[in-house]
């Protein structure tokens, strides 16, 4: 008989690979429940690596086939309303957990030196992620896609200088029509993961290279009782965990599946004019509601304008946070920055609910 | 030899594919399409032709449906997960007591 581990060692090299993961140590302490995050958003990209691909067997993406083949995948593709479910809950849990991700790690400030490479390729990935949310939603092609289109294509029209291009671009001329599909068909099928493997990749190396970042607030208190600080090794412990953890989401998300099945909403009249209080999906609630609580003018700029340059600056801000905050930088703890992360997660949950119910 | 016992096999299956792709692909290849242009009679519409009803939003939402099999499936689905988890559980403590004997930091304790 064959020995198949030791023939799969010799040519790949297993036991140098378990070594190298039996090595790395992973610090245990109060906050190591953010660090299951990664891999869980990790598992969920997996899913949809997976799920994608076999929507992608039935999907037409061209105008007048897109809302019938997903009717088809709903109806006549045996489980094809189960993997459309799976594929959609999937990105939802995706894009709530890549918000836990981001404000687990500010508030952590786990962007310190030397991981200020690793903040920026996780908000690149955090920026993808959204968009891949907002082309999925639009590519059933029905009333709520269509509308959805209309708004999103129509936003960064207001940005100074490049809008008008960016718009002409997203949708493929003046107005949104079947050449638009065509353009999101292929940035959520094509560009967009394909980006989002390749910083995905460099996030991964960087996450290995400089291993997680432990808390100021757990490193000090270490210090101060002049305690070692424990830490277990990455495979089995954090792996096992991980594995668990993944279990758990896999059940949650086929449970969404099965009990609340992706919609299809009505089939697009191109004639009929925009529905009162169209809604973003729920990832974009707190951007719908702040860019309609501005005034009509600001400062004699315009409301929507101000709007979205204002938003625009705070997530400049965000994104190059390692460099504004020094404290951090310079391991001192830094309660101006725990508290805007507080502010902003509040009002990012404060904007949503609003958005929703109201 | 042992090696070469499971690739015999493999092998021996692989010659023989290629063997029938030898003979059978230029005479598949040589093959005209049959009514590659014409189009199927029941294409033709003919007078009161009516096309086929297609899938409306009930169909969807009838698809939708919760059913009974679908919350057996679910549960058989639950029961498994929380199976694996409890092998899972078992192999995490087992690797946690051989933590705090030394074994993974070098210092084991057990040998």
């Amino acid at each position: 008989m064959i020995d198949l581990k030791k023939e799969i060692n010799e040519r790949i090299g297993m036991d140098t690979i378990l070594g190298l993961a039996r090595k790395k140590m992973v610090p245990v302490h109060r906050h190591s429940v953010w660090y299951y995050m990664g891999g869980m958003l990790l598992f969920l990209f997996f899913i949809q690596v997976v799920t994608g691909p076999l929507l992608l067997f039935y999907y037409k993406p061209s105008a007048d086939a897109a809302y019938r083949s997903i009717t088809e995948i709903m109806v006549k593709i045996p489980y094809g309303w189960l993997i459309r479910s799976v594929h959609h809950w999937a990105s939802n849990l995706m894009i709530a957990i890549a918000f836990i991700h981001f404000f687990s790690t500010f508030l952590l400030k786990a962007y310190r030196r030397p991981r200020e490479l690793t903040w920026l390729t996780g908000m690149a990935m955090f920026m993808v992620v959204l968009f891949l949310g907002y082309s999925g939603y639009t590519l059933p092609f029905d009333e709520r896609s269509f509308f959805a289109l209309n708004v999103g294509t129509d936003m960064p029209g207001t940005m100074p200088v490049v809008g008008q291009y960016v718009v002409g671009f997203l949708r493929g001329g003046e107005m949104v029509g079947p050449q638009t599909l065509n353009r999101f068909f292929a940035l959520h099928v094509g560009i967009l993961p394909l980006c989002l493997m390749a910083v995905l990749f460099v996030h991964v190396v960087l996450v290995q290279v400089h291993g997680m970042s432990v808390p100021l607030s757990v490193e000090k208190k270490t210090a101060l009782k002049k305690e070692k600080a424990i830490a277990k090794p990455m495979f089995p412990h954090l792996l096992l965990h991980d594995l668990v953890n993944c279990l758990i989401l896999f059940g949650v998300l086929v449970t969404l599946a099965v009990l609340i099945p992706s919609e299809l909403g009505q089939e697009i009249d191109y004639l009929k004019p925009a529905p009162e209080g169209v809604k973003p999906d729920w990832f974009f609630l707190w951007v719908y509601q702040i860019l309609k609580w501005m005034p009509t003018y600001l400062f004699s700029i315009e409301g929507e304008i101000a709007g979205i340059v204002g938003l625009m600056l705070v997530a400049g801000f965000i994104t190059l946070v390692p460099f504004f905050n020094r404290k951090a930088q310079r391991n001192e703890l830094s309660p101006f920055f725990t508290m805007v992360g507080v502010i902003s997660l509040l009002a990012f949950l404060a904007l949503t609910a609003v958005g929703y119910f109201l | 030899m042992n090696y070469l016992k499971t690739v015999k096999p493999v092998m021996a299956c692989g010659i023989f594919f290629l063997c029938f792709s030898v003979f059978k692909v230029p005479e598949l290849l040589c093959q005209e399409p049959e009514d590659a242009m014409t189009i199927a009679v029941t294409e033709i519409k003919e007078e009161g032709y009516e096309p086929p009803a297609g899938l409306s939003l009930s169909d969807v939402e009838n698809a939708r449906k919760l059913t009974n099999k679908r919350i057996y499936g679910l549960a058989v689905l639950w029961l498994l997960i929380l199976l694996v988890i409890f092998l899972v559980r078992i192999q995490a403590r087992d690797d946690e007591k051989l933590y705090w004997k030394g074994y993974y930091s070098g210092t084991n304790k057990l040998e």
